[in-house]
């Protein structure tokens, strides 16, 4: 069912531009904040590797 | 240094500490993969798993290097003794079975982090194009961004 005023749906008018049906919004239903917290494990993930990676190769001692 | 059997314990148990992290680093690869899937899925809960999973693993993979830096204190007198320059220290060929898993911790180690870095690229690529639609729904213009539209924009 077509918002807007009575009728509408037997309007001729076209619909505006919209994304096609199988468009997905990026993301989904997943908020910046848990977009975030995801990079920020990762980065710790990042530098615990980095580390570990240091400590096993021989260019490690800083 | 004698490789004694003082030694030969030493590197037993530095090779256990060894087989450990990589356990925990398969931990951390199983949660960045599973990150990834809820990402593309969009599942809430998926993502929200994989955060408990991967931080789980590191703080177990951190306490098990504090343990790996006591072994080599206890081994060569020094806690941060690269792995790799061990055997500067001993007249005898160390341990294979060490060696191996000194092998095997540092290809998963560099595997894992190959893994991480594509899902720090695909999150930011997510949030970007996030940001960009939100900016054209509020706009009413397209982006100016240098990246180009996603394809099913430019196909609609």
């Amino acid at each position: 069912m077509s918002a807007g005023w009575p009728g509408r749906s037997e309007e001729p008018m076209e619909e505006p531009a919209l994304r096609p049906q199988n468009s997905r919004i990026p993301l989904g239903p997943l908020d910046s904040a848990i977009v975030h917290r995801a990079r920020a494990i990762n980065a710790d993930a990042l530098r615990a590797i980095d580390d570990l990676l240091d400590q096993i190769s021989d260019s490690g001692r800083r | 240094m004698d490789l004694d059997g003082a030694a030969l314990r030493g590197f037993g148990d530095l090779t256990l500490a060894l087989e450990r992290e990589c356990r925990l680093i398969g931990e951390l690869y199983r949660a960045i993969l599973q990150q990834r899937e809820a990402i593309g899925l969009g599942d809430v809960s998926g993502v929200e798993s994989s955060i408990r999973l991967a931080s789980r693993a590191l703080l177990t993979l951190q306490e098990t290097q504090r343990h790996r830096a006591t072994l080599l204190q206890r081994l060569v007198g020094d806690p941060a003794q690269p792995l790799a320059d061990l055997d500067t220290h001993f007249d005898a060929a160390l341990p294979e079975t060490f060696l191996a898993a000194r092998r095997l911790v540092q290809s998963s180690a560099a595997e894992v982090a190959e893994e991480i870095w594509h899902n720090q690229e695909v999150l930011l690529s997510a949030l970007r194009e996030r940001d960009a639609l939100l900016r054209e729904l509020l706009t009413g213009s397209r982006p100016t961004a240098p990246a180009g539209p996603p394809a099913a924009i430019a196909e609609g």
